[in-house]
């Protein structure tokens, strides 16, 4: 087995393990709180960095070990285990944060990054107040839900931009009451036009479910940052395992209902309806980013439960169980008010 | 019966709308947030092709 190098961002100061402080923006030491900025960072362990990735050997377990990958903790030296897409592991001796340089090297570096913006106990209470309000969820719901377990993920995504050419012709009417008639005018209206369109987002990792992640969007792309393995360290890192030209199909289609509904919303009668509608996208550039996700996954009733927070806007979802017993309340209250309601009315007229 | 069956369609409505609620996870359907804010148009036409006048159902 061959073990890979790993970099792990330790204290210049003591030696701690540091992690990303979302609030100040910086890299914050875990033991003596000393606060270092990104190119601080960046300057001191770029040395470092390189001497690791030049150690690398890049080697897999083999065959059999089914692309599993081997690390050394460059903290405590533990043998630290991980699949081909991990980039950023704890160790579970000393635990340290520790990046593997490999993930994030050539063709496989992200472009940009999009740094966490809230802290783990932020994200807790998001999803404390999540399902707080709810009256459906069944109560021994909220007891097992392992909620110190919330984990922040960079999530590999693709940022799709480029334009799209439309062609549509609609059928539209305006209609209009005159004494005792009703009066249609009706039109065939043209639109031809070109609307652009800036990093649409697909992500690209097998292991997040698609639903999931469309669901937390969306994300302010004004505050991408250029990649720095800086902005890792506190969090869970993965490196893309979907390909870009499959992320493509999914963004193609987003763009193009998009743009079917501006094209309708040119044409300003009362009703429209689309008799052809010609949508042509072109994609001009594609950037690979990791974006932040706060992840909290729980096992109830034999189901796993996902749920997700955007990490720059503290979007929090998740589908949640509903209790049956709670649910049939609700149904059987409904049924009697609104029998008694329409009751009334039936009576009254 | 009327008010049986006008009650059972209120049920339904309000049952499934609360149990959507505690699904809320979909996979998107458009890129809106993503787009530029307005269509460049080079060709914008509305043809008339006719009008109907129709006389209103008495109630």
């Amino acid at each position: 087995m061959a073990e890979q190098s790993v970099l792990a961002y330790t204290c210049p100061e003591c030696g701690g393990s540091m992690l990303f402080n979302p609030k100040e923006g910086k890299l914050k030491c875990e033991y003596c709180d000393s606060l270092f900025t990104k190119e601080e960072v960046e300057k001191y362990f770029a040395e470092k960095e390189q001497k690791m990735a030049n150690k690398d050997q890049n080697k897999e377990w083999g065959e059999d070990e089914g692309a599993m990958r081997g690390y050394n903790c460059s903290s405590c030296g533990a043998e630290l285990m991980a699949d081909e897409n991990t980039a950023v592991m704890r160790c579970p001796y000393c635990g340290n944060q520790t990046i593997a340089p490999v993930q994030f090297a050539g063709t496989l570096k992200p472009d940009y990054v999009l740094p966490f913006a809230f802290e783990k106990k932020e994200a807790i209470a998001k999803y404390k107040e999540y399902y707080d309000k709810r009256f459906l969820l069944p109560k021994d719901f909220k007891v097992s839900s392992k909620i110190d377990e919330i984990q922040g993920v960079y999530v590999p995504f693709w940022l799709f931009s480029g334009t799209a050419d439309a062609s549509c012709k609609y059928d539209a009417r305006d209609s209009k009451t005159q004494g005792n008639y009703e009066i249609t005018d009706f039109y065939e209206c043209n639109r031809e036009g070109k609307i652009g369109f800036k990093h649409v987002p697909a992500d690209a990792s097998v292991r997040m479910a698609d639903d999931l992640m469309d669901s937390i969007e969306p994300y302010k792309f004004d505050a991408l940052e250029e990649f720095t393995t800086a902005y890792l360290p506190g969090f869970l890192a993965e490196r893309f395992d979907v390909k870009e030209d499959d992320d493509k199909k999914r963004a193609e289609k987003r763009v193009e209902e998009s743009v079917k509904d501006k094209m309708r919303n040119t044409v300003k009668h009362d009703q429209c309806n689309p008799m052809t509608e010609d949508i042509r996208i072109s994609f001009n550039d594609t950037k690979y980013a990791l974006l932040p996700v706060w992840l909290l996954t729980t096992n109830w009733n034999g189901k796993t439960w996902t749920f997700a927070m955007n990490g720059q806007t503290g979007k929090f979802i998740g589908d949640l169980p509903v209790s049956k017993s709670k649910l049939s309340l609700v149904a059987v209250g409904t049924f009697i008010i609104s029998l008694i309601i329409t009751s009334l009315i039936w009576s009254v007229s | 019966m009327l008010c049986i069956i006008l009650s059972i369609i209120i049920t339904a409505i309000v049952v499934y709308f609360c149990y959507k609620s505690m699904k809320p996870v979909s996979q998107a359907s458009n890129a809106t947030n993503y787009m530029d804010s307005d269509v460049k148009l080079s060709l914008e036409t509305d043809k008339f092709i006719r009008t109907e006048k129709k006389r209103k159902k008495d109630d």
